[in-house]
């Protein structure tokens, strides 16, 4: 599934977030979306969402459908969201957690059904957590939080994955455990959009980037390896890094020495 | 905050089979017709549990059986109380766990959105003014009225945020109880009585009418509550998150918000103020049964009927008068909410 945003702008009452934001994620595509804080970010990706419903989602289009007054379980069924990993008030299985997935499936009344089983039992063995399916979500370590949650979106069985910096507070391992998952699903053909704040996981695991900037505009998209150059990281970070290549993979190695020496 | 890590043995076979938590329920429901029963019998008049029967019997069946006074006690006395308790403890158990899920937080009870203290607004005006055979009517008002107020003040742009919600409602209230502390600041000592006592909650008023109207308003209440627990589920996550799980969130609130409050509104206008039940049973019920709130609705509701029938079984027989129901819900729920809070502190915090 192709996501397309053509002159999207956003703002909250008089500030202006977002502004003229084009862009487009053919599918089979893993899309990084990058940049510092608060450069509306987030706020792009609650419009991609959905759950902000408002005259802006008529910019954004899953293949050529506009978001704008699309029911929400007919989104649902198109696309997922990963949010960043939390402590829920419930402590629900993660089994249940994962079935969750299932809900734009299922009928008004009734709970899952049998396939809605099947589903989630799929998904909790795509990303490896089928031992933890009867802990409960609220013990479980970060790492494997943020797993439940990709595996509540593999059982949504959408095209189109959206997913909010679901590294960011994990160890190394499981960071890395976590894109080997991300990228084994996008052999299947799915399309996805992942927030980063790390420009080095930009390079390794993604297939494009869009970088925004300070004003909430887009300052550079495509290739990693054409985008993040030296002078997009100085635009956005200042002088603090640069770009470096081991073998024939890029690297952005900050400045040691000036960090040493403050 | 942080609780050690146990080891868990993986299971076989990921099964959703949920024959255990169904098989809880039905007992939980036998226990319930168990103390029903027992309730019948004992009372400052001990009646026979084979005397109870016969009386049963003849008045469903029509079976000929003599019988006189203890007829009148079982059949009009007792029984309509407990019916009514088994209906408001249903009611305020099973409100309290849907607030509670969707506020995301098990300290929360039915009353937050003010409706307890509209109805007793309610009361306090038929009370002071007379208003013939309507303080039910009265207090059932209000207590709608207060709870679409705080949901009126607290909507902003087609969005009702949750913390907006509860504090509107802590609003609400207040200005409620404001007017009714006027009301008693003006009335006689004689209507000051008749509404502290409105206000501490009791079943000593039950009749078959009062049953005919409750009893189905509650049925469906419940029943509508139960076939939207999955949804609920879902919305406990979060509106976001529910948003992008194909919710309606601001639907389904509304649709859970106005049962919820219906069939609390309904009980509090036939029986005052009963605290704890809606805070304590719902809790109760998840620390056995879990969270997901298809079992958890209507465990907490049958748990809600257990309870109430002992507190008013209790209320009627402990003194020679009758105690205040609201008085014994809170002298058995605050010693188990403090022992909740002591040993799982964890849990509690959310």
């Amino acid at each position: 599934m192709t996501i397309h945003v053509e002159q999207l702008s956003f703002s909250y009452g008089s500030h202006q977030v977002l502004r003229e934001i084009s862009f487009s994620v053919p599918k089979g595509q893993l899309c990084g979306l990058f940049g510092p804080n608060g450069t509306g970010k987030t706020t792009l990706f609650k419009c991609l969402t959905g759950v902000m419903p408002g005259k802006h989602e008529q910019h954004i289009f899953l293949e050529d459908k506009p978001l704008h007054g699309m029911p929400p379980k007919q989104r649902a069924q198109m696309m997922a969201y990963v949010p960043q990993e939390h402590t829920p008030p419930f402590p629900y299985q993660v089994k249940e957690v994962v079935l969750m997935g299932r809900t734009p499936y299922m009928g008004g009344v009734y709970g899952p059904k049998t396939s809605d089983y099947e589903a989630a039992v799929e998904a909790m063995e795509k990303t490896g957590i089928t031992s933890l399916a009867e802990v409960p979500y609220t013990q479980l370590s970060g790492g494997q939080r943020q797993l439940t949650l990709l595996a509540r979106a593999f059982a949504q069985q959408t095209e189109m994955l959206l997913l909010d910096e679901p590294t960011a507070s994990l160890d190394f391992k499981n960071q890395m455990l976590l894109w080997k998952t991300i990228r084994s699903n996008m052999k299947a053909g799915k399309t996805a959009i992942i927030c980063t704040h790390d420009p080095n996981h930009v390079f390794w695991f993604c297939d494009a980037v869009v970088v925004l900037g300070r004003q909430g505009s887009i300052i550079a998209q495509g290739r990693p390896q054409d985008v993040l150059t030296d002078e997009v990281l100085r635009e956005i970070y200042g002088e603090i890094s640069q770009v470096e290549q081991i073998g024939h993979r890029s690297v952005v190695m900050p400045f040691l020495d000036t960090v040493m020496d403050m | 905050m942080k609780v050690s890590q146990k080891i868990y043995k993986a299971p076989k076979k990921i099964s959703f089979n949920n024959q255990n938590k169904k098989k809880l329920i039905g007992t939980m429901g036998l226990l319930l017709v168990l103390v029903m029963a027992a309730s019948l019998c004992i009372g400052a008049y001990f009646i026979d549990p084979r005397e109870v029967f016969q009386i049963l019997r003849h008045k469903l069946w029509r079976v000929p059986v003599p019988n006189g006074m203890a007829g009148t006690i079982v059949w009009d006395i007792r029984l309509t109380r407990i019916l009514l308790a088994v209906t408001v403890g249903a009611a305020l158990a099973s409100s309290g766990a849907v607030y509670q899920g969707i506020f995301r937080n098990p300290l929360i009870e039915p009353y937050i959105l003010g409706v307890s203290s509209g109805a007793a607004f309610g009361a306090a005006l038929a009370i002071l003014f007379e208003f013939p055979y309507s303080l039910q009517l009265l207090a059932f008002f209000f207590g709608m009225l207060a709870v679409t107020a705080t949901y009126s003040v607290a909507r902003m742009n087609g969005e009702t945020p949750l913390v907006t919600l509860i504090l509107s409602g802590v609003i609400i209230s207040s200005l409620f109880s404001a007017m009714v502390s006027i009301f008693q600041y003006i009335g006689t000592e004689e209507q000051l009585r008749r509404l502290v006592f409105w206000l501490m909650g009791g079943l000593y008023q039950a009749t078959w009418s009062d049953i005919k109207t409750i009893l189905p308003v509650v049925a469906v209440g419940v029943l509508l509550l139960w076939m939207n627990a999955w949804k609920l589920n879902v919305l406990s996550l979060g509106e976001t998150e529910a948003k992008t799980l194909g919710i309606h969130t601001e639907r389904t609130k509304a649709v859970l918000m106005v049962t919820a409050t219906a069939i609390t509104a309904i009980s509090v206008s036939l029986t005052g103020i009963i605290g704890w039940v809606g805070l304590m049973l719902p809790h109760a019920a998840r620390l056995i049964v879990g969270p997901d709130h298809r079992f958890l609705i209507p465990l907490a509701a049958i748990m809600g009927s257990i309870f109430l029938v002992i507190c008013d079984t209790l209320a009627r027989t402990i003194s020679t008068g009758e105690v205040p129901i609201g008085i014994i819900t809170a002298i058995l729920g605050a010693p188990y909410l403090l022992f909740l809070l002591r040993r799982r502190s964890n849990y509690m915090g959310g």
